[in-house]
């Protein structure tokens, strides 16, 4: 499976793994629009420009999920995939948006550093991250 | 974790749980809000903060705590400014300032019952809620930085509010030492349109009851008694103090790195508060919270407006002053004697309140004699309570006491358990009318997610940190 929510008394996670890190990546934004939605996210149909930097790869995952959260607020548009190209620090490229949205789970508020995980597993990448909600 | 009692209500962490604690964790509870603290991470999480360098006694929890991000929800660290202390963005949290905001009033049941139906209804319309909501003001850039400036008192130039509400605020309306150019332009971008607005989540605004009175002067001080309506609202710096915070820990999480300063979790980052990267943080946390204050202030604007449209009185008329409006997310420079010394500290509360005893050089004349009051909301359909601040409080945790009921249920669970809208009918039935935008979320909010709001404030009142005043019973629940 590759995003799955995680549970937390008060705000609310998500893992995700994939065989590269712009994938993983691309993942990790495809679990946020389940949280914001509270239900597996449609096909994208618009898109718009991202680019972020940051010291390691989970802060990278964190700017670009804060991102796709602005991007959201911003226009509506919500995020639900990305293609990036992605080194230790950088990640830039598109995010892939469904134009409309109904929200049906909680506002997030922000992405949090709790936790987060970027990691090689045995089969690919893993990544954790918990939202403030 | 280990934990021991060490007194009526107190427990310790002790040091050693987790690697590299420079003091105890230090829990106010009774035996079965330790055992709920048991269940998720919240303990753990008071250890880890007991790691942050020039920490102070203890890393207190208070008896609502649970779970959170980095710190615990219901956390208080107090760190030593001049000898290496930090200040942690993650210690105050996103929502930078939220808090709470009592209008009291002379109405009683007779004045509203035929009338809660309109004034939840207009209220809801009235009242900008809910997620994407524009809020009561639309701010240019140079009027943004003029709230974050001045906070309430900005609002109250504009003609909204009445000038006694400053004096009934925590920092009177506003935190010294705000810098509203250390705020990024994301973060303007976000705070612009959300000024006067309300948010989703836990954010609320309840019509309310006072059906109990525990301290007749306390609540003669803050014009409370038995049987007067209030209104009671929740919020906080909506998305501009999200976006502080956000690119606070950033920066922190790197100044952190250079400074060689390891923490066991990364929400934790932090620096020494002797810092430019610090000072900058302290200016950018102290203009969200004032735009929070400015944003309360508007919202009771615009409650006493409905009240008025709907009742045909002036809100002078029906008495609607403000109790009072606390923070409870915020880090603040405050002086104590430690260990025989008068020490400058930097004292988190996420999740807490401050508590001030009687007496205190900081209040405002109307609550010195009496103390501090604190606004201690509920979950939905349950009472909320009004404290206020004890002497033995400022030895017991830095002058903190709880800042709600505390959650005790994921959203998740709370969703199985029943829908959103049984939840709402379940509170018609018990006599709660709730005005929700997306009454399929109510399930996340519902009481039953929420520990026993009056088991914590006991525990608050045995551990000594506050007492309570009053009691207040919902009668209209207005959600984002």
């Amino acid at each position: 499976m590759p995003y799955r929510i995680l549970d937390h008394t008060a705000d609310i996670g998500i893992e995700a793994t994939a065989p590269d890190v712009p994938t993983l990546f691309s993942e990790a934004v495809r679990a946020c629009a389940a949280v914001i939605l509270d239900a597996p996210p449609g096909e994208p149909v618009a898109e718009a420009p991202v680019a972020v930097e940051a010291q390691d790869l989970a802060a990278l995952l964190a700017a670009l999920l804060g991102e796709a959260l602005w991007t959201f607020e911003s226009t509506s548009k919500l995020p639900v995939a990305a293609e990036l190209e992605v080194s230790a620090t950088t990640a830039a490229g598109t995010l892939r948006c469904m134009e409309t949205a109904t929200v049906g789970g909680p506002a997030i508020k922000a992405v949090t550093y709790h936790q987060l995980l970027v990691e090689r597993s045995d089969d690919g990448w893993r990544a954790r991250v918990f939202f403030d909600v | 974790m280990e934990t021991r009692s060490v007194g009526p209500y107190e427990w310790e962490v002790p040091v050693g749980e987790v690697p590299g604690m420079r003091v105890p964790g230090r829990v106010f509870a009774d035996e079965e809000l330790i055992a709920k603290a048991r269940e998720d991470r919240a303990l753990e999480q008071v250890a880890n903060v007991a790691t942050l360098p020039g920490i102070v006694r203890a890393s207190y929890a208070m008896p609502d705590i649970h779970w959170g991000y980095g710190f615990p929800v219901g956390g208080v660290a107090a760190t030593d400014v001049d000898a290496g202390g930090v200040i942690s963005p993650g210690g105050v949290g996103f929502d930078i300032c939220c808090g709470v905001r009592l209008l009291r009033s002379d109405l009683t049941i007779p004045d509203v019952q035929e009338h809660l139906g309109a004034l939840s209804s207009r209220l809801g319309e009235r009242i900008p809620r809910g997620v994407g909501a524009k809020g009561m003001l639309r701010l240019d850039r140079a009027e943004l930085a003029g709230v974050m400036r001045d906070g309430a008192a900005w609002v109250l130039a504009r003609g909204l509010g009445w000038e006694s509400d400053l004096e009934r605020c925590e920092d009177h309306g506003a935190l010294e030492g705000a810098d509203p150019a250390a705020v990024s332009d994301r973060a303007y971008d976000r705070g612009a349109p959300q000024c006067g607005s309300l948010g989703a989540g836990n954010h609320f605004l309840e019509i309310q009851l006072v059906d109990a009175i525990y301290d007749d002067a306390a609540a003669d001080a803050f014009e409370l008694s038995d049987g007067v309506v209030c209104v009671m609202l929740h919020t906080g710096s909506r998305g501009l103090g999200h976006q502080v915070c956000t690119d606070e820990v950033k920066t922190f999480d790197t100044l952190m790195r250079r400074a060689g300063i390891s923490v066991p979790d990364r929400q934790l980052a932090c620096g020494p508060v002797d810092s430019a990267e610090a000072r900058r943080y302290l200016g950018a946390m102290a203009a969200a919270a004032n735009f929070a204050r400015a944003n309360r202030h508007a919202l009771a604007h615009g409650v006493r407006a409905t009240f008025e449209e709907v009742l045909g009185r002036t809100a002078e008329d029906m008495g609607m002053r403000l109790v009072y409006d606390v923070a409870h997310n915020l880090a603040k420079i405050e002086r104590y004697v430690v260990d025989g010394r008068e020490r400058d500290l930097c004292v988190h509360r996420k999740g807490a309140t401050r508590a001030f005893g009687a007496g205190h050089p900081e209040l405002a004349d109307r609550y010195r004699a009496a103390g501090q009051p604190v606004i201690v909301p509920g979950s939905m359909g349950t009472h909320s309570y009004v404290l206020v601040g004890t002497d033995a409080g400022r030895d017991k945790a830095f002058w903190s006491t709880c800042h709600g009921a505390g959650r005790a249920m994921s959203r998740t669970q709370a969703k199985k358990r029943m829908s959103g809208t049984r939840v709402r009918d379940e509170l018609a039935d018990a006599g709660v009318l709730v005005n929700a935008t997306h009454p399929g979320l109510l399930a996340e909010e519902a009481p039953y997610a929420y520990k026993d709001v009056a088991r914590v404030v006991d525990t608050c009142e045995g551990a000594g940190l506050s007492r309570k005043v009053a009691r207040l019973r919902p009668l209209a629940v207005i959600k984002g």
